[in-house]
């Protein structure tokens, strides 16, 4: 997915979960000191993310995952499910 | 990194083998108290995913009960540690108890945030220390959290081991001394269903009561004993 798309589907997702609105939820923000986020709730989103676009995000290999941009990046980065 | 899991290990070799060696003289204080509390609790809570809660110094303990009796933390329980020092080394003393766990990869974002996701979706019942990390004797706001969003009954154990060797190691450990008394005791479920900051405060107090009670428990059965004795 094109790193664009991928953060918009990522704001849309973290606005819902932190029942924010979209525009209060930048690319560049910090998900742990602006957003407030704990690691329970960035796992919850990841797993919304899953369930919307039907994959599962390689998270292995992530040792930064500080701002909204580095969630897309996860998205952006995990191939397509393949459909049968 | 490659010194940290043969550190692990060599302590998890160490802890585990001074158990054993102990396990057969340590007396359990009110174990059909207990036995029979959480069997009142599985019968009530049917189907539903159990979250058994400690303090991180009870952790080692509550393995030497489960060791000695098999229905409170019986096998189909998970024991819950993460990747730092006292966790792996939980987990070698788990597993050399033959005991299953369930890791935390807090080292890197990406990682725990799946192992959190997993734990979460589980329907598997599990046991976890509350102050990892610390600070210890408080009921962290992370755990709250989880406990919020697995929507198990959380249920917290309180210990008494006297006499006890008490360590620090990464976190707080507690291991008998020959013939101490191992003492357990079953809270009340917490009701999950407030805010995190309530639940926190409910998860904490329900600790504190259940630990307490298990002193009482220690003592009153121990004076009863040595009356009968």
């Amino acid at each position: 997915m094109p790193q664009l798309e991928a953060r918009d589907a990522v704001v849309r997702v973290l606005a819902i979960e932190l029942k924010a609105s979209e525009s209060e939820v930048r690319a560049a923000s910090s998900l742990r000191k602006e957003l407030g986020m704990d690691s329970i709730a960035v796992a919850n989103v990841l797993y919304a993310l899953e369930e919307e676009y039907d994959c599962e995000l390689e998270l292995d290999g992530v040792v930064r995952l500080d701002t909204v941009e580095d969630l897309a990046g996860v998205l952006s980065n995990t191939p397509a499910p393949v459909s049968h | 990194m490659a010194r940290r899991a043969p550190l692990a290990r060599v302590v998890g070799h160490a802890l585990r083998a001074y158990l054993q060696a102990v396990a057969p003289s340590v007396r359990l204080v009110g174990a059909e108290a207990a036995e029979s509390t959480w069997s009142e609790l599985r019968r009530t809570q049917a189907d539903r995913r159990f979250l058994l809660y400690y303090w991180t110094e009870a952790g080692l303990p509550l393995m030497l009960y489960g060791s000695r009796e098999e229905g409170l933390l019986g096998r189909d329980l998970a024991f819950v540690h993460d990747d730092t020092l006292g966790g792996r080394v939980t987990a070698d003393v788990l597993r050399r108890l033959g005991r299953r766990a369930w890791l935390l990869r807090h080292r890197h974002a990406g990682p725990l945030a799946r192992d959190l996701g997993r734990l979460i979706r589980s329907s598997e019942s599990i046991g976890i220390a509350v102050d990892g990390r610390g600070p210890y004797g408080h009921v962290g706001a992370e755990f709250a959290r989880l406990a919020e969003r697995c929507e198990a009954v959380s249920v917290p154990l309180g210990i008494r081991l006297t006499p006890a060797v008490r360590l620090r190691l990464a976190g707080p450990v507690q291991l008998p001394r020959a013939g101490a008394e191992l003492t357990l005791s079953v809270g009340a479920p917490i009701d999950c269903a407030v805010d995190s900051r309530t639940l926190r405060s409910r998860l904490q107090r329900g600790l504190e009561v259940a630990s307490s009670m298990a002193g009482t428990r220690s003592g009153v059965l121990t004076r009863a004993a040595s009356a009968g004795a």
